[in-house]
């Protein structure tokens, strides 16, 4: 019983330490105005060890992690488009008028944080 | 016997009679042809995408499309409208490229009563992954964004995944 409780209070301190996040995004287009967009950005529990895909800098705006990815997401997001992405497309034209809708998602992907010279360093991992 | 009872109830179910017609055309996508070269459909290899017909071993593919987005009218500044607009170009964009690489599938249907059409319809639909697509250019004006983008396929890299 004690050792259950050990055991969550520490996965509990390393999900609040963890460094690594998960990222996805979906976005929905409507006859060529965004409709919706949604960015999910998650402290991973289990550190990923991979191949580091890419590494950039953002500003620090804010001293939380998670806040501050969510106020640069413009730079983490076209970052991540450059990995791969998946589109769907569908077009209804009835009678001549024309419906199109698009939606464009990428699966969850990880990243890592760092903090230096107060700057984030972000590692995307493969 | 009982298949055409079936068949006998559904059509009374959807009103179906002699004189509707239904006419439907599939195709799945249109093969890339040169300036001076002339394929007829026949020729046309089917099941292969269109980047599948072009790409050699040791040619670059560059493909080069323009997207556009439209801001909401419902935007709150010229910033809002901007990114928004933007993210509209991007997503048209990466559909313009994935139309161009992988091909569309096109389904089309006339619904012709009494010699009248009465509704037209076609559908067109892809689905694709696409990855290392460049953005080059953007301009905003008056509420439309314009983005270019671009991809690049390496056939020393790409030929052996997309040739199969």
């Amino acid at each position: 019983m004690v050792l259950r409780f050990i055991t969550i209070i520490f996965l509990f301190l390393s999900y609040l330490k963890s460094d690594n996040f998960l990222i996805s995004y979906q976005a929905d287009v409507l006859d060529s105005i965004l409709l919706s967009e949604n960015l999910l950005i998650s402290p991973a529990i289990i550190k990923r060890v991979g191949k580091i895909k890419d590494r950039f800098k953002i500003p620090i705006i804010n001293e939380n992690i998670l806040k501050n990815l969510y106020e640069n997401k413009d730079i983490l997001i076209e970052k991540l488009f450059f990995y791969g992405l998946r589109i769907q497309s569908y077009e209804n034209m009835q009678n001549y008028r024309i419906k199109s809708q698009q939606r464009l998602s990428f699966p969850s992907q990880y990243i890592s944080v760092e903090i230096q010279n107060q700057e984030l360093i972000i590692s995307i991992i493969d | 016997m009982n298949k055409s009872i079936l068949l006998a109830g559904i059509a009374l179910v959807f009103n179906l009679n002699a004189e509707d017609v239904v006419i439907s055309q599939n195709t799945n996508d249109a093969p890339i042809i040169g300036d001076n070269q002339v394929m007829s459909m026949d020729e046309a290899p089917m099941n292969t995408s269109p980047v599948q017909q072009i790409i050699q071993r040791d040619n670059i593919v560059k493909f080069s499309v323009t997207g556009q987005g439209v801001a909401p009218m419902n935007t709150i500044s010229p910033a809002q409208a901007y990114a928004l607009a933007k993210r509209a170009a991007v997503v048209d964009a990466y559909r313009l490229l994935s139309e161009k690489v992988i091909g569309v599938r096109v389904e089309g249907k006339d619904y012709i009563k009494n010699m009248i059409v009465e509704r037209s319809q076609v559908r067109t639909y892809v689905d694709a992954m696409i990855k290392e697509a460049v953005v080059v250019d953007t301009q905003y004006k008056d509420g439309l964004c314009e983005l270019e983008m671009e991809l690049t396929l390496r056939g020393s890299r790409w030929y052996s995944a997309l040739s199969q």
